[in-house]
C-alpha cells in the first residue's frame, strides 16, 4: 500500500492553508471570486457547502462535474463526495498549488478545519478569515436558532472581515465593532463586496486563544444583548449613578456618550463588574449616547438610561 | 421470481389485511399474490401445493424503512459492540464487555491479515457500558495487538475514534500538537482517542476512508443477507449517493432475478445543489424496477440525542450541556424543503430534538400552504422527542413519522440519567401518541446504528424495556398488532410502496417473512425470541443463515 502520508515533506515547501468562514450571506463567495479575479497564484479552492460552486463564469476554463478548472491554473471543487475524500484527493496533488483555500459551510466552525493544516506537514496553517455581514450580524447573533454557531465562528477568527459596511451608519459600525470585540481579539477590517487584498487576508498570524468566559456563558446558557440609543443629553453624574447600579445580569457593556456637563465624547466600558469612562474624542457624536449591553436575561437588561 | 404458479401452505398466514386477517394457504403467480384462503378454498385452483412451510407462520415481509447499506460493510471489520450480534453468515459475535476480551478479539482478527500494511479496523466499540473504566482501548491496549500495523477503532456513537501508536505516527499525530479533540492523559500523553474532525480526517485518510458510506456490490449483497436473516424483504438506504458507481451496483443486484431484497433509496441531498440533486434523481429514476425504488430525498436537520447534538427546546439537556448543532443553517433547510417540495419530491427529514421538529413544522406549514400537495407523505425520521402539541401539528400537516424505538432498549437508561431526565424519557419515541393522532407510523433500526431486526424493534415499541430491565413510559407502549403493522404496512406507507408490499393482499408482491411462531400468540416479552426461518421474495424462498 503506498501511503501519501508517509512522504517526508520539506516544511519550507508546505502549502499555505486558509479557511474562510462566516454565516450565510456574509459574502464568502464574493470574496473568493474577488481573490480569483486578482489571482497571481494557483489556488485550490474547496467549497464545503452543498452546491455553493458559484464561481464567476468569466474565470472558468473548464467545468467538469464537481470540479471547475480556472483560467489562471486554479481549481475549485465542491466536496460533494464528502469532506474527507475531497480534501484527500486535493492533498494527493498538493504540489500543483500555491495556496489552499477552504470555503467553510455557513454553519461550520473554521477552527476545526484549520486544525487539519496544523497536523498535515505539507500544509501550513495561515489562519481563519471569518466574514461578517455588517447588516445582519446583530440579528443572527440574537436568534436562538443561530446564536451559538455565529459566536463560535467569531471566536474562531484570526481576522474578522466585516462585509457590507456601507449598509450601516457610523454608529452602528462602532456598536458592531464593540460587540465583536467582546468575543474576539481578532483584527477587524471593514469592507464592501468582499473586496480584500490577498496579502491582507490570506497570511494571517494565528491568534493565541484563551478561553472566553462570555462565549462559554453563551454556548451553555445563552446570552442577550440590547442596543441603547438616544438623543436625550444626560449628565455624567446621572450616567455614573445608572452605571453603578447595573446588576450582575449585565456581563459586558460598551459605547460612546456625550454629556451635558462635560465636553467631547466619552468611551464607556463595563467588564467584570468594573465601570470605566475615558475621553474618546473632542468631537461630539450624532446621538447623545449609543451603548451595547450584554446580559444573561433579556428582560432584565434596561432599555434606556433611566434610574 | 418463481416461474410457475403454486400454492404455499402454512400453519398460519397473518395478512395484516383487515378484510382477510388470517389464512393458511396463499396462491402465487408471476411473483405476486393471486389468492389466499383455507385449504378448502384451494380446491378451485389446479396448482401444486408446496408444504415446506406447513409448520411455519407467514407474515408480510418486513420493511426496514430507515436503514443503511453500510450495515453490510461493517462486517468486513471486527465487531466490538457490547451486545451480541449475528453477522450475515449467521455467526454469533458475543458482546465485548472489557478490555481483555477486546484485545483477544482484535488479536484473532489481526492474525487473519496477511499484508502487514493493511489496517485493522473495528467498529461499534461502546465503552460507556464497561465496568472497569480504567482499562479502555487506549493506544497502549491497542499496541498490545500490534505495534506496527495501523489499528483504528470506531465508537458505537460514530463520533469518536481510537487508534494505536502506529496509526498515530502514520497520521502525523504527536505530542507537540495542540489540537482540540486530540485526547491526553494526566501526564499529557496522547491516549489515541480522537474526538474532532481534523485528527479523525488524518487517521481515516491514512487507512483508506473505511465506512464512509459508499456502496458496492459486496455491500449490497451482505445487506441482503442480513435482511433475509431477520425476515426483511424490502430495505432502504436512507442516505444514498446516486453517483454512477453506486447506481451501477444498485442496477446489477436489482436486475438479478433471484436477489432476495427490494431496495428503496432516499438520496442524500446534503452534498448536492438542489439543481444537481433534482437532475441526479431524474436520471436515477429511469433505472427503477420491481426491486429498486428511487425518487425521494433525505434531509438532516440536527444531530443525535446520545451525542448531545440534537437541537432541544427549553430546558435543554438534562445534564446542562450546550444545545446541539444544526446540520444545515435553518435558512438553508427552509430553502431545501421549499425547493424539493415544489419540485414534487417526497422528503425524509431527520429530526431528533424537539427544536429541530419545531423548525421543520414551521417550515412545512409555510411551504404546504403555499404549495399544497395531495398525499406528499413527507416523513419525520427518528422524531424521538415530539411533544403532544407537535404530534397534533404533524397530523394536521399530513406528515408521517418513522420512530427509532430501538433507542428505548439501548440508551433509555443513559437518556434518563444524562440527556433527558426521568420525565422526558417517558415519551421518547411516542408511538402511542402517533397512533392517537392518526399519524402514519413506521419504526426503524437505523442499521448499522442498531442491528437490523424488525421483531426486536417491535419488541422495543411494545415493551419499552431498557437494557437494565426498566420500563420507560408505559403510556407510550403499543400493541403487538400495532407494532407489526408499523414494521410492514406502516413502513411501506412512508415509502409510498404500500400498494405493492406490506400486507398479504391479492395483487401485491409475494413477499413474506417466514417465522417459527405466531407473534400474536407468544408472550409479548418473547417477541424478539421468535426464530426467523427466512423470507420469500417474489415467491422464491430464501433461508436465513444458520445461527451459530
Ligand atoms: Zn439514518
Amino acid at each position: 500500500m503506498s501511503n501519501p502520508l508517509q512522504v517526508t515533506s520539506n516544511p519550507e515547501k508546505a502549502v499555505p492553508f486558509t479557511v474562510i468562514g462566516g454565516f450565510l450571506g456574509a459574502g464568502k463567495t464574493s470574496l473568493i471570486n474577488h481573490l480569483l479575479k486578482t489571482a497571481s497564484q494557483r489556488y485550490a479552492i474547496l467549497v464545503n457547502d452543498f452546491g455553493a460552486l458559484n464561481i464567476d463564469e468569466k474565470l472558468i476554463a473548464e467545468h467538469n462535474g464537481d470540479t471547475i478548472a480556472l483560467a489562471n491554473g486554479c481549481i475549485c471543487c465542491s466536496l460533494a463526495a464528502g469532506f474527507s475524500q475531497g480534501l484527500g484527493l486535493l492533498l494527493d496533488k498538493i504540489e500543483q498549488f500555491d495556496h489552499v483555500i477552504i470555503e467553510a459551510s455557513g454553519i461550520a466552525n473554521p477552527k476545526r478545519i484549520q486544525d487539519i493544516a496544523r497536523i498535515e506537514p505539507r500544509l501550513k496553517a495561515c489562519g481563519n478569515l471569518v466574514l461578517v455581514d455588517a447588516s445582519a450580524l446583530m440579528q443572527h447573533a440574537q436568534d436562538p436558532y443561530t446564536d451559538q454557531l455565529i459566536h463560535q465562528q467569531i471566536d474562531a477568527a484570526d481576522m474578522l472581515l466585516i462585509n457590507k459596511q456601507s449598509l450601516i451608519d457610523c454608529h452602528a459600525k462602532h456598536l458592531l465593532s464593540d460587540y465583536l470585540a467582546q468575543f474576539s481579539q481578532a483584527p477587524q477590517v471593514f469592507t464592501d463586496w468582499g473586496h480584500a487584498a490577498p496579502s491582507q487576508v490570506l497570511h494571517l498570524p494565528l491568534l493565541n486563544r484563551t478561553p472566553n468566559p462570555l462565549l462559554e456563558q453563551l454556548v451553555n446558557h445563552g446570552l442577550s444583548s440590547k442596543v441603547l440609543k438616544s438623543d436625550e443629553i444626560i449628565s455624567s453624574h446621572k450616567f455614573d449613578q445608572w452605571a453603578s447600579q447595573l446588576t450582575g445580569n449585565i456581563l459586558r457593556g460598551k459605547g460612546l456618550l456625550t454629556f451635558s456637563d462635560r465636553a467631547g465624547t466619552w468611551l464607556w466600558q463595563l467588564s467584570a463588574g468594573q465601570s470605566t469612562l475615558r475621553p474618546f474624542s473632542d468631537e461630539t457624536v450624532e446621538h447623545s449616547y449609543a451603548l451595547i449591553l450584554i446580559g444573561k436575561q433579556k428582560a432584565l437588561i434596561p432599555n434606556t438610561i433611566e434610574l | 421470481m418463481s416461474k410457475t404458479a403454486k400454492i404455499f401452505a402454512a400453519r398460519k398466514i397473518l395478512t395484516l389485511n383487515p378484510d382477510y386477517p388470517e389464512a393458511t394457504h396463499v396462491v402465487i403467480k408471476e411473483g405476486k399474490i393471486l389468492a389466499l384462503g383455507s385449504e378448502q378454498d384451494m380446491q378451485s385452483w389446479d396448482l401444486p401445493i408446496d408444504h415446506q412451510f406447513s409448520d411455519k407462520v407467514l407474515m408480510p415481509g418486513f420493511v426496514e424503512a430507515h436503514g443503511h447499506a453500510m450495515c453490510g460493510e461493517t462486517w468486513r471489520y471486527t465487531y466490538l459492540g457490547y451486545d451480541q450480534q449475528f453477522d450475515p453468515e449467521g455467526k454469533c459475535w458475543p458482546g465485548i464487555i472489557n478490555q481483555q476480551q477486546a484485545i483477544e478479539r482484535l488479536k484473532a482478527a489481526e492474525l487473519l491479515l496477511t499484508d502487514p500494511q493493511t489496517p485493522l479496523i473495528a467498529w461499534q466499540y461502546d465503552p460507556i457500558f464497561w465496568q472497569d473504566q480504567q482499562k479502555l482501548l487506549d493506544r497502549w491496549a491497542l499496541d498490545q495487538v500490534s505495534a506496527t500495523r495501523p489499528i483504528l477503532v470506531m465508537h458505537a456513537s460514530g463520533h469518536i475514534i481510537n487508534v494505536n501508536s502506529a496509526l498515530l505516527g502514520l497520521a502525523n499525530l504527536n505530542e507537540t500538537l495542540d489540537i482540540e479533540g486530540l485526547m491526553r492523559n494526566t501526564q499529557s500523553q496522547l491516549t489515541g482517542e480522537l474526538r474532532d474532525l481534523a485528527s479523525q480526517f488524518a487517521v481515516l485518510r491514512a487507512t483508506g476512508n473505511p465506512l464512509c458510506g459508499e456502496v458496492d456490490l459486496g455491500i449490497l449483497e451482505q445487506y441482503a443477507k442480513l435482511a433475509t436473516n431477520v425476515g426483511v424483504t424490502t430495505a432502504s438506504e436512507l442516505y444514498a449517493s446516486l453517483d454512477d458507481d453506486s447506481m451501477s451496483s444498485y442496477k446489477t443486484v436489482s436486475n438479478q432475478d433471484d436477489f432476495p431484497l427490494r431496495f428503496y433509496t432516499a438520496q442524500n441531498a446534503e452534498t448536492l445543489s438542489i439543481e444537481q440533486g433534482l437532475a441526479r434523481l431524474q436520471d436515477a429514476q429511469q433505472h427503477c424496477n420491481d426491486k429498486l425504488y428511487i425518487g425521494s430525498c433525505k434531509l438532516i436537520v440536527d444531530g443525535s440525542i446520545q451525542s448531545f447534538t440534537a437541537r432541544l427546546e427549553w430546558p435543554g439537556y438534562h445534564n446542562g450541556v450546550a444545545n446541539g448543532a444544526w446540520k444545515q443553517a435553518p435558512q438553508t433547510m427552509r430553502q431545501m424543503i421549499h425547493d424539493y417540495h415544489k419540485a414534487g419530491v417526497q422528503l425524509h427529514i431527520h429530526v431528533n430534538g424537539d427544536q429541530a421538529i419545531e423548525l421543520v413544522l414551521d417550515i412545512l406549514e409555510d411551504v404546504l400552504s403555499q404549495y399544497p400537495r395531495a398525499d406528499h407523505r413527507h416523513t419525520l425520521q427518528h422524531c424521538q422527542l415530539a411533544s403532544e402539541a407537535q404530534y397534533k401539528r404533524i397530523a394536521k400537516l399530513g406528515l408521517c413519522v418513522n420512530l427509532f424505538s430501538n433507542h428505548l432498549y439501548y440508551w433509555a437508561d443513559q437518556h434518563k440519567a444524562l440527556t433527558m431526565g426521568t420525565y422526558r424519557v417517558q415519551r421518547m419515541n411516542a408511538a402511542a401518541s402517533a397512533l392517537k393522532h392518526k399519524v402514519p407510523l413506521a419504526i426503524h433500526s437505523d442499521a448499522p446504528v442498531t442491528p437490523l431486526n424488525p421483531l426486536f424493534s417491535a419488541w422495543c415499541a411494545v415493551n419499552r424495556i431498557s437494557r437494565s430491565g426498566v420500563v420507560h413510559g408505559q403510556s407510550q407502549q403499543i400493541s403487538v398488532e400495532q407494532a407489526l403493522h408499523a414494521l410492514t404496512l406502516g413502513a411501506a406507507y412512508t415509502l409510498k410502496l404500500d400498494h405493492l408490499i406490506g400486507s398479504i393482499e391479492v395483487g401485491k408482491f409475494a413477499d413474506f417473512a417466514v417465522l417459527d411462531d405466531d407473534p400474536l400468540q407468544v408472550d409479548k416479552h418473547a417477541l424478539k425470541e421468535i426464530n426467523v426461518w427466512g423470507t420469500i421474495v417474489s415467491g422464491v424462498p430464501h433461508q436465513s443463515a444458520c445461527r451459530n
